[in-house]
């Protein structure tokens, strides 16, 4: 990501009320906390969720004002109910359920974790928007892995 | 053609009082498993059943298309409500697939059997495959939706359009003449009685299919894993969890969400 654009972000997340933003491009993701000092609570299996953040480039990397790599951003945590494969969409190459930014309704279907050719349609337990999307299309997940966090 | 099917007749063929939340028969429908999935959410109540003559945007596996022509096949869902977490119902595809084997054992077709972890072939040959779906799931309880789709009359000018043959009750060695409404009576209470048993004894209901399970041990296949990734190997049985062993280079691995080909052996 270029550093301009990480720079612009920080001057995005100042001007307005937010506490943290996220954006993932692709491969890459940043995030931006301003409250660098209240990490949030940290989900006991967060290690097993290596998509999270995405690598960063080094730009991105320098605008995470040092958040503790522990940490989630805050807000609800959308875990995984069983082992087995996580979708972002109904089908390969259908628009995914969520985005970063995307708004969702209690209920909602975010995404779909697959095992043993059980499709479970993951919905949101809360409405609010999404914040970060913890995994990646066709990645392995883990029983109570945290999928999305959303606020 | 195949005859045409009467609720009627189906609903005299199944116990009494089955299916609380009814016996819904469409001529066409998109797909049998999202009504009932939209069913549930708008609260009817389990167990039900959703049938139809010909489905419109017949659903397999992620999305891929499940060829539906009408007054030619069996496609239904079955709505059901299981008080177990829904990590427990990692077993309930290959039970399923174990219901539509003894099914059509019940028509005189004895050669059916099961490829991992829930297609019903007939020698190399798909006659049924199965899709189920989550609804409503809470820490100790969850809907299921179960649509299974069985080949009965597949029309002559239908070509399959995936590299997976197929084969129908039609041309199977079915000493009896085939009847859609009998077949469906008998597929509905060989799926709602293995739910049942399915409900007592979650995952160890596994020793009992042992004999189904091991179908496919010793053969070469190829595995599809959902990344892309093809690998082949030597299928060593299934495990306490129902995921599939499969020797690869030496080492033993476990799936739980991969395509099995048996092209390996057949080229």
């Amino acid at each position: 990501m270029d550093i301009r654009k990480v720079k612009k972000l920080i001057e995005l997340l100042e001007e307005s009320g937010i506490a943290e933003l996220e954006i993932n491009e692709g491969e890459e993701s940043v995030r931006i906390s301003r409250y660098s000092s209240t990490p949030a609570p940290a989900p006991v299996s967060y290690a097993a969720a290596p998509a999270a953040p995405a690598p960063a480039a080094p730009a991105a990397t320098a605008a995470d004002e040092g958040s503790d790599e522990d940490s989630l951003p805050s807000g609800h945590v959308v875990k995984s109910p069983m082992v087995g494969t996580y979708y972002s969409a109904s089908s390969p190459g259908s628009k995914p359920f969520v985005s970063v930014g995307d708004s969702v309704t209690e209920g909602e279907t975010v995404c779909i974790v697959e095992a043993m050719k059980i499709l479970n349609q993951i919905e949101a337990d809360v409405s609010g928007i999404v914040k970060a999307i913890l995994v990646e299309n066709a990645q392995p997940v883990e029983y109570g892995q945290p999928l999305m966090i959303i606020e | 053609m195949a005859n045409e099917l009467n609720k009627e007749i189906v609903l005299q063929l199944v116990e009494e009082g089955l299916f609380p939340g009814g016996v819904h028969l469409f001529d066409s429908i998109d797909s049998t498993n999202d009504w009932s999935l939209a069913e549930l959410r708008q609260g009817r109540e389990p167990a039900f059943v959703c049938i139809a003559d010909h489905q419109s945007k017949g659903r397999g596996r992620r999305g891929r298309h499940w060829l539906s022509p009408p007054s030619a096949n069996i496609y239904y869902s079955l709505a059901w409500h299981f008080e177990l977490p829904v990590d427990k119902l990692c077993a309930l595809s290959l039970v399923q697939g174990v219901a539509v084997k003894k099914a059509l054992e019940k028509i005189g077709i004895n050669n059916a059997w099961l490829k991992w972890p829930n297609d019903v072939l007939i020698g190399d040959k798909k006659i049924a495959g199965i899709l189920i779906e989550t609804s409503d799931v809470r820490a100790d309880s969850c809907n299921v939706v179960i649509g299974t789709g069985l080949n009965f009359r597949m029309p002559d000018n239908i070509t399959p359009e995936s590299d997976m043959r197929w084969t129908d009750v039609a041309h199977s060695n079915c000493a009896m003449p085939a009847d859609r409404n009998r077949l469906l009576a008998i597929l509905l209470k060989e799926a709602v009685s293995m739910c049942r048993l399915y409900q007592q004894k979650a995952i160890a209901i596994l020793p009992d299919i042992k004999a189904e399970l091991d179908a496919l041990n010793g053969r070469e296949v190829g595995v599809h894993l959902v990344n892309g990734d093809r690998l082949t190997g030597t299928v060593l049985g299934v495990n306490e969890r129902g995921e599939l062993r499969v020797l690869v280079n030496g080492n033993e691995r476990i799936f739980n969400s991969a395509d099995i080909s048996l092209r390996q052996v057949l080229c």
